[in-house]
């Protein structure tokens, strides 16, 4: 299983996934456009959040086969 | 192993044809041929065959306009439900092998250099998917809006389809949802390792799938691990395509992501993996 705080930050960044699409609608502050980008930061901001979830690998691995030489199949290496 | 376990000839022939299976439930399924989509005079999976849509409940939403919902995507709704049922018995073989929404997804992929792969497998899926999952359901019954039908990989992937032969479908990918949904389904499906990172990630019937897969766990055919005959070597985990097998302390499937895929059964040297009933 992974970490609490990765799975924390994992589902931080499904909420924001989820909620990334409304956010250029919230921000806007008038009904016609001025041009002042709100949107546009906040669809930013958005999209920063979730590839920083997405990759948040960096905070923990969870597996440590991973950081095992590879393996070949067939070859019967078992680093056991 | 689990004496329970299937014959090594059900499992080969699985693994063996999970490639044509997938390609053939694509042409099936997917535009331009959709013969069996075209049973009820559809064309994709919007409407009649809308599988998303119909089990969110929107803001002002009355009992008989939500019951009709399930009315309008009869087919949506039966595909759900055989979907949910099957996997609760079997695995989440929909998933795996059927779905023509993963399946040029997962496909894709495996054209895709390794070194221009994205690699998500340490990302924790199940509290991303129930996150998003979480506001997909909510969204719209607070009344903020809906992810569907602008964020649905159910219309998008059988638009990508039809595009060369539609206007409309060409159209859609040239809008603001379009763009997203294609950049989706690059980013999170075609260049993710696997191709199942969309499916383990976003999908909202794949979020229902698992939850299927989790609770039948006890009771039906799954993916499972002999503990005894298991090496703890970690190459059934460098396989999965849905990032559902842990190694840190000992082998272990979460059966809120696995999938029949069988990969993991393949490579296992020790014959440490099968699909069967839990053990007695």
């Amino acid at each position: 299983m992974a970490n609490r705080r990765l799975r924390i930050v994992a589902g931080v960044a499904g909420v924001t996934a989820g909620l990334a699409p409304y956010l250029p609608t919230v921000v806007c502050p008038g009904v016609a456009c001025t041009s002042c980008f709100a949107c546009v930061g906040a669809g930013g901001a958005a999209a920063s959040a979730l590839i920083v979830g997405l990759v948040s690998r960096k905070l923990g691995r969870r597996n440590p086969a991973d950081q095992r030489p590879p393996t070949t199949i067939g070859e019967g290496a078992n680093l056991n | 192993m689990s004496t329970d376990a299937d014959s090594s000839a059900t499992v080969s022939f699985w693994s063996r044809y999970r490639t044509p299976i997938l390609i053939v439930s694509a042409i099936l399924l997917l535009p331009p041929l959709a013969a069996i989509v075209q049973l009820t005079g559809d064309t994709n999976f919007c409407g009649r065959w809308c599988p998303r849509m119909f089990f969110t409940w929107r803001e002002g939403t009355t009992m008989a306009a939500f019951l009709m919902g399930f009315v309008r995507a009869y087919m949506g709704v039966a595909l759900v439900a055989a979907i949910l049922v099957t996997t609760f018995a079997f695995g989440r073989y929909w998933c795996s092998h059927l779905c023509p929404v993963a399946s040029p997804l997962e496909l894709g992929s495996r054209l895709i250099p390794k070194k221009l792969k994205l690699n998500f497998s340490s990302t924790p899926a199940p509290s991303f998917r129930y996150g998003y999952l979480a506001v997909y359901l909510i969204a719209p019954a607070i009344g903020i809006g809906s992810l569907c039908c602008n964020y649905c990989n159910f219309a998008a992937v059988p638009r990508l389809f039809a595009a060369p032969f539609s206007e409309g479908d060409l159209i859609y990918f040239l809008r603001f949802q379009g763009v997203i949904n294609l950049g989706l389904l690059l980013f999170l499906g075609i260049f993710a390792k696997g191709g199942r990172a969309y499916c383990n990630l976003l999908c909202p019937v794949g979020a229902l799938d698992a939850l299927s897969n989790r609770f039948g766990a006890k009771f039906g055919r799954r993916i499972r691990i002999d503990q005894d005959a298991c090496t703890n070597c970690g190459d059934c985990s460098q396989v999965c395509p849905t990032w559902a097998i842990d190694v840190t302390d000992r082998t272990t499937i979460n059966q809120l992501s696995c999938m029949p895929c069988r990969r993991c059964e393949d490579v296992c040297q020790h014959e440490a993996i099968y699909y069967g009933k839990p053990a007695a």
